[in-house]
């Protein structure tokens, strides 16, 4: 169990270190939308980052469904 | 296949009859209802973002089409010593700033809009807040201008306004980020604390070996201290704060617990002791911050929400320069009394003072409540903050800043809420008592104990403390209050200050503006009389064509036309007269009509009260219009539901004409009275309270504000000027005034919750309490009877956010079709 006069110390440093990263985390205004990264994650906005080898032909316009429907909901 | 019955492709308002307006958008043929519309759904597509159409999950606004002075507002902020104040320089060059978005409706518009800007050439980086809805925008100036920057976002058919963010909005800023800190410290120390006490409290790691208890200790020690000295410090300087003014509230036996502990624990941990309680601390720290967070964020986004404080004073005004015939933009605040400045049709007035040229008709609504522009001629004063209606103005500036009556009624207002009457709130009135009884118990014990065994009288008395710590008694209001709220919320009424829903339970009287509260706050068309050959649908359709080009209230009535009409002329305070498809026509007032067309007046209108408004054309007399400030959909119902329950209501407006008596008679009031003035409105409350009723306000514009301060509780409309939902107890947040019967229902149950809540939990400190006096309560069975009686006062909580208030069935769709109807769609009625 001596182990631990050493394993207690350490956790103690690395918690200071995950505080100091998480108050600077909030400094810089990581927390200040609490809600956006929620719905930006829906968005199928990386087409210009997929290689165009791996891309289904006509990916854009067919996966469209028709927005009405879409509206009536 | 294709809808033509079914509403615009773009914002869902039903089609106009006449010429379709369609583009070809996702593959498929589309129907619009303006141009407005079909410019924004064509630039969308262009731009390949028409996934906006599937992801949205609200019809988006209708836009408003981008004419000359669009274009003007936005080439304004391009002017240098107004983008001194706004914007900012960063070290790289680049220019930053802040933009206010109007329009949005969902996280889909934000999407639409970012992408929509970062195509920009010179934009580094847009970034728009889900919550609070603004923007935060970095640009080059040498690539593009700001003004551009703006009228791209207009292009979408939304509106942006640059603004620094104020002294009140920077605060909260700064505070929000100190309390997600301190909750996160407060987390992380509870974790670490809680995995070091364990072996404690179940005995694995004592018995054989002192020091390796010791070194828990210190250990849990080092953890405990910046939760107690950072995370916890809000909470002992509410405490000192309240024990110097004499009031105990909650905030004083929470400190008493986390210091006491903490202070006690450090004490067994260096002169030797039976238990060190520094993860209870830490925990019970955790726990009432993140409760007062989620407090504190509701109240930031209500006071958010809505239209700006800076929007009910412009900030820019133009100004004459002497000895030229142009004008400069300048901030409004720099305004001084003396300088001329012009006032185009659409602007706010920047500063009381006088007209010197030109007339036309000001929206003075929200400083008097009357629902009619008023007509002024040179030589008659005007008041900052109300609307030009019609033609330009040039006004001599009076007074600005500081000293015109919108500053004045503000004053009023500071004043009206230190005298603002008070309801005792529960958990206040029970700390009180709970202070004296813990210190009470705290003292005998030591006493006692010291008389016992002196050597046990230390550990004991600390043990008291920490099984009266209150941590199920401070968390029985705000759990029943954050699930109420978050329940009221969904319903549309967001309550901004803890005490909002027990002060409800109270009420009995509810005294309610007119313009804006009960009304609509802007003219509808009533009714359609035809006096000619064409049907009403025709005549409002060639109406709205003519009115296009007018930003009079009048002008609202009617729509957005499909075809606006050619070669307008304006006729402040008469009407407007335009070509149709080649054909002559004219609307306004019978005189006016009759006179441009030289036809004779048709038979009197009706003296119901309503505003008239009639059409000619080639043919003669075509339609006369009832126009009206009408009545909100949800009203009368709202109102004989609240009468029914036994509420005593009042109408105070500031409106002088004739409708406030109509209004009066059609709605089940007790009593109502017009023509007052902020200061009669206010006293008109107080004289209440003094015949003993407990009095809720319920209004939107500026002249309710000092009304609205003075009342036991208030309660704003949505797009109630930004000071009063910032100041108001309540904030409703959709077009009606349904949720607040939903509140009223709320209250109560909130407030007994709250009442099962103190009395489970004073009923585990009350039995654990003696057993802590004796000596006989182990501590992990202090620690567990601590976190059950938490849960059970949280479960309990939570039951009100389950279950769904009367009322609301019908809520949505009442909503659905208020916000939907279509002038044409009410003729029938």
């Amino acid at each position: 169990m001596e182990i631990l006069y050493i394993l207690i110390p350490l956790s103690i440093i690395l918690i200071g270190i995950a505080i100091r990263v998480f108050i600077w985390a909030v400094k810089n205004d990581q927390f200040e939308d609490l809600d956006g990264p929620a719905h930006r994650i829906l968005y199928d906005d990386d087409d210009d980052m997929i290689p165009p080898e791996a891309r289904r032909p006509g990916t854009r316009d067919t996966d469209g469904d028709d927005p009405n429907s879409e509206r009536d909901r | 296949m294709t809808h033509p019955s079914a509403g615009c492709f773009h914002c869902d308002e039903p089609l106009p009859p006449g010429p379709e307006i369609t583009a070809r958008v996702a593959g498929e043929q589309r129907h619009f209802c303006c141009y407005g519309c079909r410019a924004v759904s064509e630039t969308i597509v262009n731009e390949g973002l028409e996934q906006f159409y599937q992801q949205r999950s609200t019809p988006t606004i209708t836009p408003q089409a981008i004419d000359e002075k669009v274009r003007r507002d936005c080439e304004l902020f391009d002017d240098e010593t107004l983008q001194a104040q706004l914007v900012n320089r960063r070290e790289d060059g680049t220019l930053e700033t802040w933009l206010m978005v109007e329009g949005i409706t969902c996280a889909a518009c934000i999407w639409l809009i970012e992408r929509h800007l970062e195509k920009r050439p010179g934009v580094q980086s847009i970034a728009i807040n889900h919550s609070t809805q603004r923007a935060h925008l970095v640009w080059e100036s040498s690539q593009i201008s700001l003004g551009e920057l703006l009228l791209a976002i207009r292009e979408l058919g939304f509106t942006a306004s640059p603004f620094q963010p104020n002294e009140w909005e920077a605060q909260m800023k700064r505070d929000q980020k100190r309390a997600i800190i301190r909750i996160g410290i407060a987390g992380v120390a509870s974790m670490q604390a809680m995995m070091l006490a364990y072996p404690l409290q179940f005995g694995l790691a004592s018995g054989t070996d002192e020091a390796m208890i010791q070194l828990f200790r210190w250990a849990s020690w080092l953890i405990a201290t910046p939760v107690v000295l950072y995370s916890a410090f809000p909470f002992l300087q509410a405490a000192l704060r309240d024990v110097r003014s004499g009031h105990p509230t909650m905030d004083v036996p929470v400190s008493l617990a986390i210091y006491g502990g903490y202070i006690a624990s450090a004490w067994v941990t260096v002169q030797g002791g039976e238990e060190v309680y520094f993860e209870s601390v830490c925990m019970f720290t955790f726990f009432l911050g993140l409760g007062r967070f989620l407090e504190m964020r509701g109240r930031y986004r209500a006071g958010i929400a809505g239209v700006s404080l800076i929007n009910a004073v412009p900030r820019t005004a133009r100004r004459r320069i002497v000895g030229e015939d142009r004008e400069e933009a300048v901030p409004a605040a720099s305004l001084s009394a003396g300088d001329q400045v012009l006032v185009l049709p659409g602007e706010t007035v920047p500063a009381d003072g006088t007209i010197t040229e030109g007339q036309s008709a000001l929206d003075e609504s929200m400083l008097t409540g009357e629902y009619l522009p008023v007509n002024r001629v040179p030589g008659d004063p005007v008041s900052a903050g109300t609307v030009n209606t019609e033609g330009p103005l040039v006004v001599r500036v009076e007074r600005a800043g500081g000293d015109t009556r919108v500053s004045a009624i503000m004053r009023l207002l500071d004043r009206a809420q230190q005298e603002k009457p008070r309801t005792a709130v529960i958990a206040d009135r029970v700390a009180s008592y709970f202070v004296g009884a813990v210190l009470l118990a705290s003292v005998a014990t030591f006493g006692v104990w010291m008389q016992i065994d002196p050597s046990r009288a230390f550990a004991i008395t600390l043990a008291v403390l920490v099984a009266t710590c209150p941590c199920a008694l401070s968390l029985a209001t705000p759990t029943a209050l954050t699930a109420a709220t978050s329940a009221l919320q969904r319903l549309g009424f967001l309550p901004t200050r803890g005490t909002t829903l027990e002060s409800l339970s109270a009420v009995d009287t509810l005294v309610f503006d007119k313009t804006g509260t009960l009304t609509d706050g802007r003219l509808t068309l009533a009714g359609v009389t035809t006096l000619g050959p064409l049907d009403s649908e025709a005549c409002v359709s060639l109406a709205s064509a003519l009115e296009h080009h007018s930003i009079h209230p009048v002008a609202r009535a009617f729509g957005t036309p499909a075809h606006p009409a050619s070669s307008p002329r304006h006729y402040t305070g008469e009407g407007i007269t335009g070509e149709v498809a080649g054909q002559f026509y004219a609307i306004g007032t019978v005189d006016f009509v009759g006179r441009v067309l030289g036809i004779e007046p048709p038979d009197s209108a009706p003296g119901d009260g309503t505003l008239s408004i009639y059409l000619a054309g080639p043919e003669g007399w075509l339609a006369r219009f009832a126009l009206d400030d009408q009545l909100r959909p949800d009203s009368v119902s709202t109102l004989e539901l609240l009468k029914a329950r036994g509420y005593h209501l009042v109408m105070l407006s500031g409106d002088r004409s004739d409708q406030v008596e109509r209004v009066g008679r059609h709605l089940p009031l007790d009593e109502w009275q017009g023509a007052l003035s902020p200061e009669a409105k206010l006293e008109a409350i107080r004289r209440l309270e003094e015949r003993g009723h407990r009095v809720m306000m319920v209004g939107d514009g500026l002249n309710d504000l000092p009304v609205l301060a003075g009342a036991r509780l208030s309660v704003a409309m949505a797009g109630s000027s930004d000071i009063a939902s910032l100041r108001a107890d309540a904030v409703l947040l959709g077009e009606g005034l349904t949720p607040m019967a939903d509140a009223l229902t709320m209250a109560p149950r909130t407030r007994r919750i709250i009442r099962q809540n103190v009395t489970l939990s004073l009923m585990y400190n009350g039995s654990i309490l003696p057993l802590a006096m004796a000596g006989l309560v182990a501590p992990w069975a202090a620690a567990l009877g601590m976190s059950l009686s938490s849960v059970v006062v949280v479960m309990n909580a939570l039951r009100l956010g389950g279950t769904e208030p009367t009322g609301t069935s019908d809520l949505a769709e009442r909503g659905e079709s208020g916000r939907k109807e279509h002038p044409v769609a009410s003729l029938s009625g």
